[in-house]
């Protein structure tokens, strides 16, 4: 239960960093902290106290209480992949944006397209 | 050909993205022909699906061979069938306008084969990322196919270098946070329910109904895709997004982007989640917050002078009609959804292209510069005009169908949310009727002297014609797809009413 409250927690950290923060780089670096609380999340979801990875032993009927869920951390295998194409891309528009208009600050920045 | 086209339609797109690029680097050409034939080949499948489930049923494929509820299975049925033939058809008017090359207003750096090889690369990637969303049958696998959509539009917000990037940055900082929320929905509906794919949901719903965790996945997943769809007042990312996009990619992500993530909202809050009480809930006030969306659209629509802002504000105005139609949920008002998502792409498309190539080819986008065009270019100012029309809902084009249904659903419904609605759409028709006369006025009965923001002389104009044939002939294409869905509204009607309300009954269908 903790757990969840803090992805909740961090999950609304990143959103109002995305929100309320000024330069353009904060903003995703916020995104970047609400994308790994979806993915702690998801984590936390798998655990069990005294489970280990699933991989089959020797002999013996599986019991499912003795292993952890591999679904959830597959998923985020796939939300790592997504979250970091997401970053290059968006690091590789500030570099563009930073070349042509000199600045990374909203504010400045709006002020330049007006 | 059931067996083979459900795979194809879905990595056609795919391969292709990967392969345009590479055909560029290789060999230094154009890679029109091949991106064209990609397209066409892409639409050929579409049309094929559709008419096969039209014919003998709704289509499931297991993706790998592996049935559900592990595997990972695609959905054909008439909703997604209609949906996939809007999306690729439009790419390839799409495709054919990127022989435009991006505008030329300097920002953008200058066309090279192996640059028009990428952006074409990502129009097929975005093409691939929303056919995935209108196909696939598992919630997760929507988020991915989501993303690669997102991110191939973002390229393509974004190589109108200048602002544009600006603006692509800020849809992308909305588009993640909307992929995120999302995301964080799915896994609260794992939790309860132990499964992704979406018949095994709803199939399992009912028994963690009186979960509080339900509400919050439910809330998650509206909110995010909400953001996608711009409903208001989600909507902040839109303008900027559709007015900076260079213009062969905006006539596309402004026709079809939203409105596949409105399918997606449709398909989950309509059918998966739709009994619970939490779904009904957020299918409320999706309805309310449609109605303001309309009215604030097309209030702001009327306040712009710039004509490519005045289109992006009547899209917010458009996607809200689309959402009431969702938000009602009756057979009538999602047909009524499903028409005006049909009418509203091939229309803001057409205008898309068009307002798009005159801002480039007038040097500027204000309303002023539209006048006179109507003696210079009758033909392109012909199906504007027509396009417009469809926007205002005159029959006998499509709009009016789409709007027909939608108030007929409002009387249907009747009560203080039926009421609002009835009022919202055809207010939201006298706003467009105002906005939209503007520029043709403009365009056909003034001469560019009197315009009152006099545009400069004309001597000062790039030579050449109006709109050049790249974007020309999707223009009028749109146009008169615009005129013939319209005439034929009937049998589309037909065709997708009684699938929509065989849609509880088939959930336990057992696969083919």
């Amino acid at each position: 239960m903790t757990t969840y409250a803090f992805a909740a927690a961090l999950f609304t950290i990143g959103l109002a960093g995305m929100a309320l923060l000024p330069n353009l780089l904060r903003k995703l670096l916020a995104m970047n902290v609400m994308q790994v609380a979806v993915i702690v999340f998801f984590v936390s979801l798998a655990f069990k106290d005294g489970a280990t990875v699933p991989i089959l032993g020797q002999g013996g009927a599986p019991v499912a209480a003795e292993f952890m869920n591999p679904l959830p951390h597959t998923l985020m295998l796939t939300a790592i992949v997504v979250s970091v194409s997401t970053t290059g891309l968006a690091l590789g528009l500030l570099v563009r944006i930073r070349s042509r208009f000199e600045t990374l600050n909203e504010r400045r920045l709006l002020d330049k397209l007006r | 050909m059931r067996d083979v086209l459900p795979g194809l339609l879905v990595a056609l797109p795919l391969v292709g993205a990967a392969l345009v690029p590479l055909l560029a680097a290789l060999f230094r050409r154009t890679t029109r022909g091949a991106a064209l034939a990609l397209h066409a080949a892409i639409f050929a499948a579409a049309l094929g699906l559709f008419g096969s489930s039209a014919a003998d049923g709704p289509i499931r494929y297991a993706v790998g061979g592996w049935p559900g509820p592990w595997g990972i299975e695609l959905w054909f049925d008439g909703l997604s069938t209609l949906i996939a033939v809007l999306v690729a058809g439009m790419a390839c008017f799409a495709s054919f306008a990127q022989t435009f090359g991006a505008d030329r207003n300097g920002a953008a750096p200058a066309s090279t084969p192996l640059r028009e090889g990428l952006l074409r690369g990502a129009l097929l990637l975005l093409v691939g990322g929303l056919l995935g969303i209108v196909a696939t049958r598992d919630v997760f696998n929507l988020f991915v196919f989501l993303e690669i959509s997102s991110l191939a539009a973002y390229t393509l917000v974004a190589s109108g270098g200048g602002r544009a990037s600006v603006a692509a940055f800020r849809y992308l900082l909305a588009g993640t946070a909307a992929g995120s929320l999302y995301l964080f929905g799915v896994g609260f509906l794992y939790a309860l329910t132990g499964t992704l794919n979406m018949d095994d949901l709803a199939a399992r719903l009912p028994s963690v109904e009186a979960d509080a965790a339900l509400t919050v996945a439910v809330v998650l997943i509206a909110v995010g895709l909400s953001i996608k769809a711009a409903l208001f007042p989600l909507h902040g990312w839109l303008p900027d997004t559709y007015v900076y996009t260079p213009t062969p990619a905006a006539g596309f992500i402004a026709a079809v982007m939203a409105k596949v993530s409105a399918y997606a909202l449709l398909r989950l809050l309509g059918e998966v989640l739709a009994g619970t009480t939490a779904g009904a809930v957020v299918l409320e006030i999706t309805l309310w917050l449609g109605i303001l969306g309309v009215l604030v659209g097309g209030i702001l629509a009327v306040a712009q002078r710039a004509v490519t802002r005045m289109l992006a504000w009547s899209s917010i105005s458009a996607m809200g009609m689309i959402l009431i139609g969702v938000g009602m949920g009756s057979a009538l008002a999602i047909t009524g959804a499903l028409f005006h998502m049909a009418a509203h792409a091939l229309a803001k498309g057409c205008l898309f292209f068009g307002a798009g190539g005159i801002r480039t080819s007038e040097d500027g986008d204000e309303l002023g510069r539209w006048a006179g065009l109507g003696s210079r270019a009758p033909w392109t100012l012909a199906a504007l005009t027509v396009a417009a029309l469809s926007m205002i809902g005159i029959p006998p084009t499509a709009g009016f169908f789409s709007k027909y249904y939608l108030l007929s659903a409002s009387i249907e419904a009747g009560g203080p949310a039926g009421i609002a609605a009835f009022a919202a759409i055809i207010l939201s028709s006298l706003l467009a009727t105002v906005y939209f006369l503007r520029v043709l006025e403009a365009a056909w009965f003034r001469t560019p002297g009197d315009a009152p923001d006099a545009a400069g002389d004309p001597a000062s104009r790039p030579p050449g014609p109006v709109l050049p044939r790249p974007l020309a002939v999707p223009v009028v294409g749109l146009a008169v797809l615009v005129l013939l869905t319209g005439i034929f509204a009937r049998p589309f009607e037909r065709h997708v009413l009684p699938d929509w309300e065989s849609g509880t009954a088939r959930i336990s269908a057992p696969a083919p």
